[in-house]
């Protein structure tokens, strides 16, 4: 479960500071599939980076499975990053010089999972986001952008996280290829029982989530409803 | 793949980049090699020739010091009273002959006449052998005249040998030498009545000889019983025997030319030598080479000043390119870091894939730096010494016209890369790695994934 508790975060920018998330609550149980929806700059990639661990609150806490995260040392704050947390990104963020398999075992190799279990792993994983044979030995250099995100999938799903982090994942894809990758997420979600929290602009991605949260100038809108609606 | 396996690949990710970093790199470690190898070099050379001069005396008739030979041989019955002095710890006493090779003319000095050098009236016995000289026709004349006139001058240097009798055939002064090493068979005693010899590799291969072959010299048959190596060229046209059967081939028998009188210690050096003195009056011409060796040492010095300016600029560039290497690659790779983070990766494991691939270029730089050392080593350092002012012409004179032969071959330095001083650049290089990647080290440590991935 995961769950924020008045949420600020706030920017010094020229002479004034900008408020990105405000006084943002809300909780998620386990295994839900969450949708963030808002305007450009409203807040939605620093509230994901702050539940990721990657931002710190400037006020607030945020509690992950009963844990104040806020609060981690920054040895701890790995530890949380490497085993709790997958991230998948707009832009994919593979390292472009590791073929697909290498770049799943990467996160597996963080935690100190041997090495001819992080191999065996990785394939397992590369292949539920059918990717298979030669693709696997491939470096994303010489993979479509559906397919650099499906490894980016496998890589986020490679240490069993709880809860998966994806921020516009399906930005940079065509709709085809974009819906297959929610559904991929979906199915993990319900397959898994990961929490899926999914930064979008996408109404159709939106429309598939179990619930869709707005933020609005750093503020989350009190109604899913209201969302929902913004959203159709 | 591990952190160090990453670190090793990313070295390569850019082949253009990676060779001219290393090319550069690997000039600048070359000339740290070459620097280290001629400091060593230098310093080894001069420890070796104050430790060989330091506690000796060299006795040689009237005028020796100056190259001038005016005087009769010394005779053993007089130094024997000089064994018994105080601070005398042993005397290698040694006699000089020389022999036409076949095809020379034949007796060039007539029968119980001497020839003598240009340079001085130094007496030589001329005999002949039926070796070959292994000194090329390039090698330097010997300049020997001969007297009575008229008389016909004697050969060039290549070919004449020459023959040295001593008490101790091992010791290196006798052939001019700094070091000599018996490669094959055992040396000969230096009080032996036998016609055995000790003859250098050169003159070995010349002549096909091994040990046990024999050859003739001085109308006898000699049996070769050992064979040596040098740091002396020209001691490669030098055939070493007992002194007792040089005396009795050459017909003088009981005299000696020189003497190497080894002293107790330093600090007996000085009293001894005037006790030497004292005890062969006008007899006999007594130097100590001490001082010319270190005024020649000092001016090897030098050499080893601008070696250490040399080696300490070398590795401050090495560092330098590193480091700004090493900046503008975490600076390229700032996204890709970020990643790493939030992926999980602790600053402490990014840091090492960095610093590995920084020492995987240092080290190949050391490879590169290792082959340009082995090839300038020995000519940057004989060009450091010969610009140097280091001279062996002291003003003290051997046997043979050349200077001391303790300090003959002081400025004859063989710099050769060794074990030691690749050992010494891989540490240099480990260090210089890990130092320049303390900047890399502090920039990842400072990336915030956030920030690097908010700029997609």
């Amino acid at each position: 479960m995961l769950e924020a508790r008045e949420v600020t975060k706030s920017f010094r920018s020229g002479d004034g500071t900008v408020t990105a998330v405000n006084d943002v609550t809300m909780t998620i149980a386990g295994g839900e599939f969450i949708a963030i929806v808002g305007r450009s700059g409203s807040g939605k990639t620093t509230l994901m980076n702050m539940l990721g661990a990657l931002e710190q609150p400037t006020s607030g806490m945020i509690f992950v499975d009963g844990q104040d995260i806020t609060q981690l040392s920054p040895g701890e704050l790995v530890h949380y990053r490497g085993r709790k947390i997958g991230f998948v990104f707009q832009s994919y963020n593979l390292v472009p010089n590791l073929t697909s398999t290498e770049n799943v075992m990467l996160p597996m190799e963080f935690i100190g999972v041997g090495k001819s279990e992080r191999r065996t792993r990785a394939r397992q994983l590369l292949e539920q986001v059918e990717l298979t044979g030669a693709k696997q030995q491939r470096k994303p250099g010489r993979m479509s952008g559906g397919e650099q995100q499906r490894v980016a999938i496998a890589r986020a799903l490679a240490n069993k996280p709880s809860i998966i982090l994806a921020d516009e994942p399906a930005g940079n894809l065509d709709s085809q290829t974009s819906s297959t990758i929610i559904e991929l997420l979906r199915g993990l979600s319900r397959s898994e029982g990961t929490t899926v929290i999914v930064v979008t602009h996408d109404a159709t991605i939106a429309y598939q989530a179990d619930r869709v949260l707005q933020l609005e100038d750093g503020r989350l809108l009190p109604s899913t409803q209201a969302a929902d609606e913004d959203v159709r | 793949m591990t952190t160090v396996g990453r670190g090793i690949r990313n070295a390569f990710r850019n082949a253009t980049r990676t060779v001219s970093i290393i090319l550069i790199l690997g000039l600048a470690i070359g000339l740290a090699v070459v620097m280290l190898t001629a400091h060593r070099s230098v310093s080894d050379k001069i420890a070796a020739t104050l430790g060989s001069v330091g506690n000796t005396v060299t006795i040689g008739p009237p005028g020796y010091s100056t190259g001038e030979l005016l005087g009769k041989n010394l005779t053993a019955a007089e130094l024997a009273h000089i064994a018994h002095l105080r601070g005398v710890t042993g005397i290698d006493e040694s006699l000089n002959g020389a022999a036409n090779t076949i095809g020379a003319p034949q007796n060039p000095c007539p029968k119980g006449a001497s020839c003598h050098g240009a340079g001085g009236h130094r007496t030589i016995k001329l005999g002949s052998t039926n070796l070959k000289s292994p000194m090329s026709l390039a090698a330097r004349r010997v300049g020997l005249e001969c007297e009575p006139k008229p008389c016909t001058p004697p050969v060039s240097g290549s070919q004449q040998l020459y023959f040295t009798g001593s008490t101790e055939p091992t010791n290196p002064v006798n052939i001019g030498a700094s070091t000599l090493s018996i490669v094959s068979g055992q040396a000969i005693s230096g009080t032996t009545p036998a016609d055995v010899a000790m003859v250098s590799t050169a003159m070995a291969r010349k002549n096909g000889l091994k040990v046990g072959s024999t050859f003739t010299a001085y109308g006898k048959t000699f049996t070769v019983a050992a064979i040596f190596e040098s740091d002396n060229q020209s001691a490669d046209n030098t055939v070493v025997t007992s002194l007792p059967v040089l005396q009795r081939l050459t017909g003088d028998t009981g005299q000696v030319q020189t003497a190497v009188v080894t002293v107790a210690s330093l600090t007996d050096l000085a009293a001894t030598t005037s006790a030497i003195e004292r005890t062969l009056g006008p007899k006999a011409s007594v130097v100590s080479y001490t001082a010319d060796a270190e005024k020649a040492a000092d001016a090897l010095d030098g050499v080893k000043s601008i070696a250490v300016y040399s080696l300490s600029g070398a590795i401050v560039a090495a560092l330098v390119i590193l480091f700004l290497v090493m900046v503008m690659i975490v600076r390229e790779r700032k996204r890709e870091i970020g990643i790493l983070k939030a992926i999980g990766a602790s600053n402490g494991r990014i840091m090492a894939q960095f610093t590995t691939e920084a020492v995987t270029f240092t080290l190949l730089g050391l490879a590169v730096g290792a082959v340009v050392g082995i090839i300038a080593a020995s000519p940057v350092t004989s060009a450091l010494v010969s610009n140097s002012g280091a001279s062996s012409d002291t003003g003290a004179r051997g046997v043979f016209g050349a200077a001391s032969p303790y300090l003959s071959h002081l400025t004859n330095i063989d710099a050769q890369v060794g074990w030691g001083v690749i050992l010494y650049g891989l540490a240099a290089a480990v260090v210089v790695a890990i130092l320049a990647s303390a900047a890399a080290a502090w920039m990842i440590g400072r990336i915030r994934p956030a920030q690097v991935l908010r700029s997609e």
